[in-house]
């Protein structure tokens, strides 16, 4: 087990006071509750209390939102942790529940400690990374907290952003986008670690994947920068360009699939060949995603109430907490042997699949019918009427 | 390698490293105007334009911002941060000029922010300001510049009869010669509306049945959520109200339901743009969230000649804080109850 503080359970104390004050750990209250994100009936009726359980079940409520601050903490790794007095820092606000479960349990240690001797100093910066770049785990646990560091900014809270040097190049590139005049400060996790004089950890806006309202406001103020209109809003999430020798699960009829998707008027699409611009545009008026379990499905954060979600295999309850807070339809199409395939820490090998074609054509129709019933409305009350309302939205 | 590369090579990367990463050079841009002075009446012409055609922006190339229909984006996002490729910093907001956009001789800009994103304002505002352009002769030599259109724009805009179009799926354009609209008035006092609603009912027929009652749902919205809608569903549809859901509907359909409705019960919404439709007597119940202070569609109804009564939700609304950045929460982010039973008693005494 690695050594590390759970700061979780940190007293609030008031913004000016958490920023400024004499604590080494201070946290303040940036938004006092979150919502309930009740669930919504899947698609259709899928077997198993595997996949049933976690789309209803735990706590449904979003927390609230909060900003951890921790002084004279030190920053190093690949994924740009926290240390405070040489122990690791966990929050609950800041960091999914899983990394302290690799802490506690000591899995994969190379991913997340780190040794590196303090090589400079910053009186404050955000920190909002940590090992696990994995695109679906930037786009849930990361990404949301550039919306908070946008809301601090316009409170007037400005510092730079640390990112590890070795951090993927979609990282600096989505913090320029969403924060044109971010101030970022890279590091080279291999022999450099730096001194902060203030870190400030954002919330990520969700606990467990039940997201925060605040989120939802900020993805439509986002979407409403573009149009409804046009085609591709039907989109096939493809992974076949995406897999690599530590795949752990694979499509092994991806061909036949996708070629039913294409004939039922889906467009296939692999979100890695397109900038996060023209994803966020196409995912942002999609009625329709369908796809393999994985990070490409989970870009449907970003898609309206009503769209239709067709995930191929289970493996976690994220798309359901997706859907269930951007009021989507889900429905999982296991694989034919009726085993999904799941993910496991412990290096497995590949497990091959085969998703019934038969199967995926009818499910894929009833998606398909749902869509194509909200398709001649679709976009007719994004934004409130009438704008001259002084109390508009944005 | 030697121990003197290796030290070099450390001793560069410190000298890299904690430097901001360098930045790609500033893209070329434009710094804009905003004066706010937008044309009050009568159409202008003006040439070699930037042109966002989903927001009815127009920025010349001093940087002024243009037109009309420009009004609703300033009101919106007063830097016009929220449009792409703009960007405001330090109060200057400056345009990001696109390395390759679209380029039109002429066109004309007619329509802002909210008739491309909300039904109402696209009925209400958007047709008619297009309609009182053709009607000039605008649109003749100058065809009006669109964004992709939805299904239901596109629907409108057939019904109305305007149908020589240039839609663009880009972010901004630029236009040699470009018509500008003024400056939209009054919503429901626009004499154009009488044109929209001929129009359309031309175009969709006589009414094939007449004395609805209808109950339009909002139950689909995350906006202004009517936490005991379902309830209120359950008891009209008992008495026989038709229970219409315009997220699955389309908008001729919605169309000819207002046009054969008696009477129409619903949350104030989007959908109650429809009523310009109704036949002049009809009657409409708007069920008003508690606070509401929103007159446009009893002004809608009156313009039309409907017999319209508010019914306002007691209580509260139930919303969120937002302490930090208070003017992200949109205004209909908030949750409030009807009550069932008082709006049922209402709709039995306003007989």
């Amino acid at each position: 087990m690695a050594s590390f503080l759970d700061l979780s359970n940190t007293e609030f104390a008031p913004l000016s006071g958490a920023l400024h004050g004499p604590d080494r750990v201070a946290r303040a209250l940036l938004i006092e509750r979150g919502t309930l994100v009740p669930p919504r009936p899947m698609l259709w009726p899928c077997p198993g209390d595997l996949v049933n359980g976690p789309h209803i079940e735990g706590d449904l409520c979003a927390p609230p939102v909060d900003l951890l601050v921790v002084r004279r903490a030190v920053v190093g790794g690949t994924g740009a942790h926290l240390k405070l007095d040489d122990q690791l820092v966990y929050a609950e606000g800041a960091y999914p529940f899983y990394i302290q479960h690799w802490y506690r349990h000591d899995i994969a240690r190379q991913a997340w400690d780190f040794d590196a001797p303090v090589t400079h100093r910053l009186d404050r910066a955000f920190v909002i990374t940590h090992f696990n770049f994995v695109w679906g785990h930037w786009l849930t646990e990361m990404y949301p907290k550039l919306f908070v560091i946008r809301a601090l900014n316009a409170a007037g809270i400005v510092a730079p952003l640390i990112l590890p040097r070795t951090a993927p190049g979609y990282v600096s590139r989505i913090v320029r986008m969403v924060l044109p005049d971010q101030e970022i400060v890279t590091y080279d996790p291999r022999d450099e670690a730096v001194e902060i004089g203030a870190a400030l950890l954002p919330h990520m806006l969700n606990r467990n994947y039940v997201f925060h309202d605040f989120l939802r406001w900020n993805l439509e103020r986002e979407a409403l920068a573009w149009p409804k209109g046009g085609d591709d809003d039907m989109i096939f999430v493809s992974r076949g360009g995406v897999r690599t020798a530590q795949s752990f699960r694979e499509l092994a009829n991806e061909a036949e699939i996708e070629e039913i998707a294409r004939e039922a008027g889906l467009t296939v699409l692999r979100p890695e060949t397109l900038g996060w611009a023209q994803q966020a545009r196409l995912f942002s008026k999609a009625r329709l995603v369908a796809g393999e379990f994985g990070s490409g499905l989970h870009n449907a954060l970003l898609s309206p109430p009503g769209c239709q979600v067709v995930s191929l295999n289970w493996l976690v309850e994220v798309q359901s907490r997706i859907g269930n807070f951007r009021r989507h339809d889900v429905g999982y199409i296991l694989p034919s042997d009726g085993e999904a395939r799941l993910y496991s820490i412990e290096p497995r090998a590949n497990q091959p699949f085969t998703i019934d074609a038969d199967i995926f054509r009818e499910k894929l129709t009833i998606a398909v019918d749902r869509a194509q019933t909200r398709k001649a409305m679709a976009g007719w009350d994004d934004a409130p009427f009438p704008v001259e309302d002084p109390k508009v939205r944005l | 390698m030697s121990r003197l590369a290796r030290l070099a090579r450390r001793v560069g990367r410190k000298l890299k490293a904690l430097a901001p990463t360098p930045r790609t050079p500033e893209p070329l841009s434009l710094p804009l105007i905003l004066d706010g002075s937008a044309p009050s009446d009568g159409y202008s012409t003006v040439r070699n334009v930037w042109c966002a055609p989903a927001f009815g922006v127009v920025v010349d190339r001093q940087g002024h911002v243009l037109g009309g229909a420009a009004s609703e984006a300033l009101r919106v996002s007063p830097d016009l941060a929220a449009l792409p490729g703009v960007r405001a910093h330090q109060g200057q907001s400056r345009l990001i000029l696109p390395d390759a956009s679209p380029r039109l001789a002429k066109g004309a800009v007619i329509a802002g922010w909210g008739g491309w994103r909300n039904y109402a304002g696209f009925l209400l505002e958007a047709l008619p300001a297009l309609l009182t352009a053709k009607a000039a002769g605008v649109l003749a030599e100058h065809p009006p510049i669109l964004p992709s259109l939805t299904l239901w724009q596109a629907e409108l805009l057939t019904l109305a009869e305007i149908t020589t179009l240039q839609t663009l799926d880009a972010s901004w354009i630029e236009l040699d010669e470009a018509v500008l609209a003024p400056a939209p008035g009054s919503v429901v006092g626009n004499p154009m509306l009488t044109e929209v609603r001929a129009c359309v009912l031309a175009a969709l027929g006589s009414p094939s049945r007449r004395g609805l009652k209808l109950y339009v749902s909002r139950s689909d919205s995350f906006d202004a959520v009517m936490v005991d809608e379902a309830g209120v569903e359950i008891e009209l549809a008992a008495l026989g109200y038709t229970i219409v859901r315009p997220e699955t509907s389309s908008a001729a359909e919605l169309i000819r339901l207002f046009a054969e409705a008696d009477l129409v019960v619903a949350p104030t919404g989007t959908a109650l743009a429809n009523l310009l439709f109704c036949s002049p007597g009809a009657e409409v119940v708007e069920i008003r969230p508690p606070g509401s202070t929103s007159v446009w569609v009893r002004d809608l109804a009156a313009r039309v000649g409907l017999t319209w009564r508010g019914f306002d939700a007691e209580g509260e609304r139930a919303m969120l804080e937002a302490p930090l950045d208070p003017a992200l929460r949109p205004a209909s982010a908030f949750t409030w109850r009807a009550d069932a039973v008082a709006l049922l008693a209402f709709l039995v005494k306003r007989a």
